[in-house]
């Protein structure tokens, strides 16, 4: 389970947990960690965060399953964050 | 579909993923419709817990494994290996777009607490055979259309690429507006990147 604090942002605890309950490992529902969010933020929210975790599974998978590269323009991002994208495994 | 959800699907999203659904079981550029149903089985199985690919399905049923579970841990020396026994780069490639999607449809299903889609009957058309005729292997370990980047990672094969931009569009941003770090619908653009790096983190992926 990953670790670390919540981001400074409406609802970052919140935020966490679901994505953390549903985007780790195989899709299940993520009951408690959902009602949550639906009490702080709203069911709208909840099944708009939904959505954008279920679509970095699929991103996260194309993009690994070609062996894509980083894209030029994010090279200075992720300097900045501490690793080369050009010595990446892959 | 999605009927017993506890929560309700947005109805464009829910659109969407009734045309990805559609998509995802008829026959497709390389595979039949039978094939593409096993590549689902099988991820499907490889998130239900099983340790070790299904071995009735071969060199594919690897690639749908590994593609569920740990495409993070793919290197070309992998593929290469899939391709040595036979499963050439397009048949992968389709694969790959198979079980991406796939994730999504079966993360959101499951994050709204509804029951997993279930297979429909097998509709035996052949497949479509249609490529980009200009896709070659450049930057990546599968043909491409030019130099290719996400959301393009798929247009070699063009009914899959575009059937992940017609899901990933709906479920994340429009892509006029990925740049626009005012965005503000039910979340905020803040929020909506927060719960991509985040999930990405959480998958090892880099891009």
């Amino acid at each position: 389970m990953a670790t670390g604090a919540a981001p400074d942002l409406p609802f970052g605890a919140e935020l966490v947990a679901l994505t953390d309950a549903l985007g780790s490992g195989a899709p299940s529902d993520p009951a408690a960690e959902r009602q949550r969010l639906v009490d702080a933020a709203g069911p709208e929210a909840a099944e708009r965060a939904i959505g954008v975790i279920a679509t970095f599974q699929m991103m996260n998978r194309a993009l690994d399953g070609v062996g894509a590269p980083v894209n030029p323009h994010l090279h200075p991002f992720a300097i900045e964050l501490g690793f080369d994208p050009n010595h990446l495994p892959r | 579909m999605l009927v017993d959800a506890v929560l309700p699907p947005d109805p464009q999203r829910l659109a969407a993923l009734t045309r990805a659904w559609d998509q995802l079981t008829a026959p497709g550029v390389e595979l039949t419709a039978t094939e593409r149903h096993q590549v689902i089985k099988d991820a499907r199985a490889a998130w239900a817990g099983a340790s070790q690919p299904n071995p009735a399905s071969g060199v594919a049923g690897e690639a749908a494994h590994w593609v569920a579970i740990d495409a993070e841990g793919l290197r070309a020396e992998v593929v290469a290996d899939f391709e040595a026994r036979g499963l050439d780069r397009w048949r992968y490639l389709e694969i790959v777009g198979i079980v991406s999607r796939l994730a999504n449809v079966d993360f959101y299903v499951a994050g709204l607490g509804a029951t997993m889609l279930a297979l429909p009957a097998v509709d035996h058309t052949p497949p479509t055979g249609r490529r980009d005729p200009a896709a070659v292997i450049s930057n990546m370990w599968v043909p491409t259309v030019g130099r290719s980047f996400a959301p393009h990672v798929l247009d070699a094969l063009p009914a899959e690429g575009e059937a992940l931009r017609d899901i990933h569009e709906p479920m994340y941003v429009n892509f006029g507006s990925i740049g626009d770090g005012h965005l503000v619908d039910v979340l905020t653009k803040s929020q909506i990147e927060f719960l991509a790096s985040r999930s990405s983190y959480l998958n090892e992926c880099f891009y």
